[in-house]
């Protein structure tokens, strides 16, 4: 650089010989192997020092150029820098600035740094989505980059309404959190009481959205407290629905708030299809849900509980079915739940190449081997399929997950008391749910009190194209807020 | 958005569903002995004798809640009437709503021994007020939410086992239709039948949940005139089977009716299973609603008492006391002996406190 240019820039650091900034970033850093302190040139016979960590920092912005020093030796200088405007920061604003990429420009003796943003963010392409695939709309999904996110919802929603709140959580992690939202349509308190659960949150790290939704809703126990999505399209949707997004930086998965049981069965799809088809659908995903729950509880409520309830040639072609296995009907379904949950979760952790294999094995060749050994009958088999085919049909990982448990739950009340059993179970499920809020919104909405008031209700949007059920239920009366 | 449950709302559909589950959870078990034993024939007349009856009843209800908006029913009386209030109303409130749980659960325990679970023990059964306390302990806001999902299971389920229940009657069974010697007026079943009309009284606690209580006569209205067919159904579909005569040898005569339903085409072939099942979703939900009230009604005498405690309490003493019940005689006669009772809190209270809250305002306004 030349040497005005130099003596410019370096009339923005402040000095104070007692705590140089260069030996404090040196003394943070040190046994940090990747970070350095290169000295690029002089001004005013000052060094100046270039200080960042290279596994995050790019060279790209900078340009160097070598010239012979004194005693003809080789001299790397810093030539010029490409980016955006620079910013004079102190010691701790400069150590978080070389944690997050950047480049520090200081002298030998400054109290103060200069940073540059040579930022070079590792990050994978636009990819499918993983977790939520569609047949028709939207191909791509977020990926581990905060601002990359950020920039696909903007790229959908022109508009300067989007707001953005930006923090960060973690003493440690410095995590990346956004709060976005729509001025004018999502409701002002939901905006408050979300920022200041974020903002009262103290950890050490934050990994995922996940770990996120458990630190803002500690109370929502079993069940998940929000619905977490990879889809730009569907965060968009929801925007205009009037809730708020949270996206973090380091993972695709984005939290849409407030959640409510039923956004579990809404899949990103639904809104593309005509409203018979999307009602159709929505139907078949809470009978599969019904049935994931009830029926393995139901087959040993009417098999050992309440016999009498079933048809006599039902009954009797169950217990020509369950003839040789020598144990309680309970305890044979338990089994075969637990079998079969074995053989889903070696499916999902195990490398596809090898799942596949795994499946079979478990599915058929242990399905058919456990029946020969009359281990199990025949009718639970077919159960125990049912069970497991219908949790796939869940549009939300984390609700599928949940459903796994829930179903052990129910069978162990009607194993106990029944078809009864099996109703004050689904009373107590019904009541836990009742009892939850999400973000201080009741998450059985649409049903009151508490219910959450949909953006369209305040007048704001004007007719709404977006389909959703809770439109349809609409029970509760929404409050406004 | 709300921060605690005193500034919930409830619309009048939630007020609505909690008066039907109210209705589905005191209709079907003692209900039908009580009518076709109080009459020979028209057993319309006795049914519907007391529907106008109610209205009346629920409208001077919310009249009183109207006058003092935002209060529950309890401290509108300690504020009106003082400690006498309490002495006369809150507490046979108390005793009425406690003993109401108790006939409730000891009749479903009965009917569940007797027809679905024969060998499983009392003590099980009646572990169901703990389910009520962990929804009534949730709040108003939680009983309402959890009160909308069960009206939506259970009453397509009452409403069709009614509908099954017309495919084998003989309506020659229920003449004469129009004739009346009006002998039920002297019989104390026809005042114990009023049981079923009380259920306004259940919204003590939760009437100060919405801007206009004066209105609240009209979820009320809505609800009996909806139940209505099913109410008529528990009486007449027994009668319409078995003949009159017989059904008043029968304990449980809607159960018996449930029981004798049969068609080919249904996978089901124990209805009577089903039917309690149903049932059993309105129980909870009204054990709820008075739990709630009972520790509302406490709070204002105990002021300092913590609301978790307070539901534990009642709930054990409940739970306690459904174990010494010890026949199915009992309870019908505890029904019997709590008519004048419900009849006072059901028309007297409100009265009472309307009354001295109008001489209250004429006092301030003419010092």
């Amino acid at each position: 650089m030349e040497d005005q240019h130099n003596r410019t820039l370096l009339q923005h650091l402040s000095y104070d010989k007692q705590n140089p900034l260069l030996l404090s970033l040196e003394r943070a850093f040190q046994n940090a192997a990747d970070f350095q302190s290169v000295c690029v040139g002089h001004a005013d016979e000052k060094q100046i020092y270039l200080c960042s960590l290279i596994s995050l920092g790019g060279s790209d912005h900078l340009k160097f150029h070598m010239e012979s020093g004194q005693g003809e030796a080789l001299q790397t200088n810093l030539d010029s820098y490409t980016g955006t405007k620079y910013t004079v920061g102190d010691y701790p604003a400069c150590e978080k600035a070389i944690c997050a990429g950047k480049t520090i420009l200081c002298t030998h003796d400054s109290s103060s740094g200069i940073i540059l943003d040579t930022e070079n963010p590792r990050q994978r392409g636009l990819q499918q989505p993983q977790t939520e695939n569609v047949i028709k709309g939207p191909m791509y999904s977020f990926n581990e980059h905060y601002l990359t996110n950020i920039a696909l919802v903007r790229q959908r929603m022109q508009t300067p309404r989007l707001k953005i709140w930006e923090t960060t959580v973690g003493d440690i992690t410095r995590t990346k959190v956004g709060v976005l939202y729509l001025e004018e349509i999502t409701d002002p308190g939901l905006i408050q009481y979300t920022c200041d659960k974020i903002s009262r949150i103290q950890t050490d790290g934050l990994q995922e959205s996940g770990e996120m939704l458990r630190l803002l809703n500690p109370k929502t126990g079993l069940f998940p407290a929000a619905v977490t999505t990879e889809r730009p399209d569907r965060v968009s949707a929801s925007l205009l629905n009037g809730k708020i997004v949270i996206l973090l930086d380091g993972t695709p998965f984005s939290i849409i708030a407030p959640g409510s049981f039923f956004d579990f069965w809404e899949s990103a799809e639904d809104q593309y299809l005509t409203p018979f088809i999307a009602v159709f659908l929505r139907l078949l995903r809470f009978m599969a849900l019904m049935m994931n729950l009830f029926l393995p509880g139901f087959y040993v409520a009417i098999t050992s509980v309440n016999i009498d309830v079933n048809r006599l040639e039902i009954s009797l072609a169950a217990a020509a079915g369950r003839e040789g296995v020598p144990y309680p009907v309970w305890i044979e379904s338990i089994l075969m739940l637990f079998l079969l949950d074995c053989i889903v979760e070696a499916g999902i952790r195990l490398p596809r190449s090898i799942s596949s294999t795994v499946t079979m094995v478990g599915g058929v060749v242990l399905g058919q081997a456990i029946i020969q050994a009359n281990i199990v009958s025949n009718l639970l088999v077919i159960i125990s399929a049912t069970t497991a085919l219908t949790n796939f049909i869940v549009v939300d990982y984390q609700m599928g997950l949940v459903q796994r448990i829930l179903k052990y739950f129910i069978l162990a009340g009607a194993s106990f008391l029944g078809i009864l059993g099996i109703v004050f179970c689904f009373s107590i499920i019904i009541i836990s749910l009742s009892r939850m809020k999400s973000f201080g919104i009741s998450y059985l909405t649409p049903l009151g009190p508490d219910a959450r008031a949909r953006s369209s209700s305040l007048g704001l949007l004007g007719k709404s194209h977006h389909f959703s059920l809770t439109n349809w239920l609409n029970i509760g009366k929404g409050e406004l807020p | 958005m709300k921060s605690s449950s005193a500034q919930l709302q409830l619309s009048m559909t939630q007020y609505f569903g909690l008066q039907i589950m109210v209705f589905g959870a005191i209709s079907f078990y003692l209900y039908p002995y009580f009518v076709i034993h109080a009459t020979g024939h028209g057993f319309w007349i006795p049914i519907l004798i007391w529907m106008p009856l109610s209205l009346a009843g629920s409208w001077l209800f919310s009249r009183m809640l109207a006058l003092h908006q935002g209060e529950d029913a309890f401290s509108i009386v300690k504020r009106e009437l003082g400690w006498t209030g309490i002495v006369l109303f809150i507490l046979p409130l108390i005793w009425f709503m406690w003993r109401s749980m108790v006939v409730m659960i000891s009749a479903h325990m009965e009917i569940i021994s007797m027809a679905i679970l024969p060998t499983t023990p009392a003590w099980v059964i009646a572990g169901v007020i703990w389910i009520a306390v962990f929804l009534a302990s949730g709040g108003i806001g939680s009983i309402v939410r959890t009160g909308m999902i069960f009206l939506l299971v259970s009453f397509p389920i009452s409403l069709a086992l009614t509908l099954l229940g017309l495919s084998n009657v003989e309506f020659s069974l229920g003449k004469p239709w129009l004739h009346t010697t009006g002998d039920f007026l002297f019989n104390r079943k026809f005042y114990a039948s009023s049981c079923i009309w009380t259920g306004y009284l259940y919204m003590a606690a939760s009437g100060k949940f919405t801007k206009t209580p004066g209105k609240l006569w009209k979820p009320y209205i809505a609800a009996s005139v909806c139940f209505f067919p099913l109410i008529l159904g528990t009486v007449y579909l027994p009668v319409l089977t078995f003949g009159a005569e017989m059904s008043r040898n029968l304990t449980l005569p809607y159960i018996s009716k449930m029981d004798s339903i049969y068609h080919y085409w249904l996978v089901i072939e124990n209805l009577t299973a089903v039917f309690i099942s149903s049932a059993m979703l309105y129980v909870i939900l009204t054990l709820a609603l008075l739990l709630h009230m009972i520790v509302a009604a406490l709070r204002v005498i105990f002021r300092g008492w913590n609301d978790r405690w307070l539901y534990v309490i009642v709930g054990a003493a409940t739970y306690a006391s459904t174990l010494y019940v010890p026949s199915w005689d009992w309870i019908e006669k505890a029904v019997e002996w709590d008519s004048p009772f419900h009849l006072y809190l059901m028309y007297l209270f409100p009265l009472a406190v309307i009354v001295k809250s109008l001489f209250s305002e004429r006092k301030k306004s003419h010092p």
